[in-house]
């Protein structure tokens, strides 16, 4: 693990947890302005300079003139981006009470009373879980008369609408599922049914006075998890959905139907994925065991959980930052190869897909688009690719991720 | 005077911050950005809002509890410190964030 990632994980951890107050010496000080720009470097890919910020504040960290104007400037745009977003969610929101449609809001402006500087965990769009078919529908056709304009997504869990207003756009994911379809249709079902149902829980975001309703904390525990697992299996993901992770679980455990959470762990075949990303926020992120019952202590190797955390943090926020990597599959060969071509295509052509016949052809396509995108709009060697596909995939195997699940949903 | 309760103070590391919140559009000009004395002011600006909430406090009043504070805390003569607290609440004002009843 290099110095800079062990500096930026220890200073992350001590902006979620203020209260913990930390005296550093003049040698930490020093060694901490000497890395700066590696640190901002981190941040920035993670779209986590607010955090690193408030961190340097609280550990009484002089900085240079030129710096702290640096920082200013950014942690202020940071701040008018939530500001902004927390207006939109808003008018969302109003949108949706007003026309008695029942929504949960995932992540983004719900998970803010729970971080001690909300301003720190930045976000950019307003997802919106809607399990009703018939309401999906209905809200789709109110936000589209708004003059919201459907924008089209490689996806098959949520359709991107943006509203542009003074030369800013705004970004709303209207979920049907909470997650893309993944390569194990058994986990799919499940994964739906589990979010199928489910009543609401009011929520209130006191700084800017919203009501809002979201998922039950169990449930809302297990989109994390989903979420990161997402990401994971893609382009990766960045330390904010590890905050997120440490966070909620620090305030809500007692709120957590632990026993049902292990059930819904075992029937996605998650149990070790969560017990990697718990593990990683205790160790690196400072979250207190007592907050995670299901843990086993120490089930992982050391050297497993930094490979685990170097991912991470070369990823950057949602894997951005690395252009080396493609979507992983739970199998490897050419079969699987194929079919995770066929899902692409699927993807990628949701109406012409359902003619059989021009198959062969979006299949070609498909292909050549990804070889092109490499070469074009990435930047990068397709072999390269393929050869960090395969350390990833190593990475995965601990994981047991996409493999069938061995028990049922209770 | 009187504080307008949808205006709250936001402080991320150094940076003092006093936002409309609870409105319900953003504009980064309706951010106006203060330093630690600043932020010190507006708490005590709120304590008293909220100790007196039904009685409309009168400038003067409000300049001389803060004056009091302000002395508490640092090392300050009247007279500067009074002019910065009258170009304060002029800015507070003049943003919204206080009116007259």
């Amino acid at each position: 693990m290099k110095t800079q990632d062990r500096i930026f994980y220890n200073l992350i951890k001590t902006a979620l947890h203020p209260s913990n107050k930390i005296t550093l010496s003049d040698e930490k000080k020093e060694q901490i302005l000497s890395m700066l720009p590696e640190l901002i470097y981190i941040a920035d890919t993670h779209n986590a300079t607010p955090l690193l910020y408030d961190a340097l504040c609280s550990c009484n960290i002089a900085l240079p003139q030129t710096m702290q104007q640096f920082f200013h400037k950014r942690v202020l745009a940071g701040c008018y981006q939530s500001y902004d977003m927390i207006a939109f969610t808003r008018r969302i929101l109003q949108v949706l009470s007003d026309n008695d449609i029942v929504y949960f809001l995932l992540k983004g402006l719900s998970l803010l009373p729970d971080y001690p500087v909300f301003e720190c965990r930045t976000f950019s769009d307003v997802d919106i879980l809607i399990t009703d078919s018939k309401e999906y529908t209905h809200a789709r056709k109110l936000f589209l008369t708004m003059g919201f304009l459907s924008k089209e997504d490689l996806v098959d869990h949520h359709e991107e609408l943006i509203f542009i207003e003074n030369n800013v756009t705004y970004t709303l994911e209207l979920h049907s599922k909470v997650i893309n379809s993944q390569d194990n249709k058994q986990i799919n079902k499940r994964t739906i049914s589990i979010f199928q149902g489910l009543t609401p829980v009011k929520a209130h975001f006191a700084p800017a006075d919203i009501y809002y309703q979201t998922l039950p904390p169990t449930e809302t525990l297990l989109y994390l998890l989903l979420h990161m697992m997402q990401h994971f299996v893609s382009l990766g993901f960045g330390v904010k959905l590890l905050c997120d992770w440490t966070i909620y679980l620090e305030k809500h455990a007692t709120e957590i139907d632990f026993t049902k959470f292990e059930n819904y762990l075992d029937a996605l075949g998650l149990f070790p994925f969560y017990q990697a990303m718990t593990e990683l926020c205790v160790r690196y992120l400072g979250l207190s065991k007592k907050n995670c019952p299901l843990s086993a202590a120490n089930t992982l190797p050391d050297a497993y959980l930094k490979d685990l955390l170097n991912d991470i943090t070369r990823a950057g926020e949602f894997g951005h930052k690395n252009q080396n990597k493609i979507m992983i599959t739970a199998k490897s060969g050419p079969l699987s190869s194929f079919l995770e071509v066929h899902r692409q295509m699927k993807n990628r052509f949701p109406t012409l897909y359902k003619t059989i016949i021009l198959w062969p052809f979006l299949w070609t396509v498909t292909i050549l688009g990804f070889f092109w995108n490499n070469r074009f709009l990435r930047n990068v060697n397709t072999k390269k690719i393929l050869t960090n596909t395969r350390k990833r995939k190593r990475l995965f195997k601990k994981l047991h991720l996409l493999k069938k699940p061995k028990r049922r949903l209770p | 005077m009187k504080v307008d309760t949808s205006f709250s103070l936001r402080t991320i590391g150094d940076i003092h911050l006093i936002v409309p919140l609870s409105k319900d559009s953003f504009s980064p000009k309706n951010v106006l950005t203060i330093n630690e004395t600043g932020a010190f002011l507006w708490k005590r600006l709120c304590e008293l809002n909220n100790k007196h909430p039904r009685e409309d406090i009168t400038l003067e009043r409000i300049k001389k509890e803060l004056l009091a504070s302000l002395q508490t805390i640092y090392e300050v003569d009247d007279k500067t410190a009074l002019a910065d607290i009258t170009s304060f609440l002029k800015k507070l004002f003049d943003f919204g964030a206080i009116y007259k009843e």
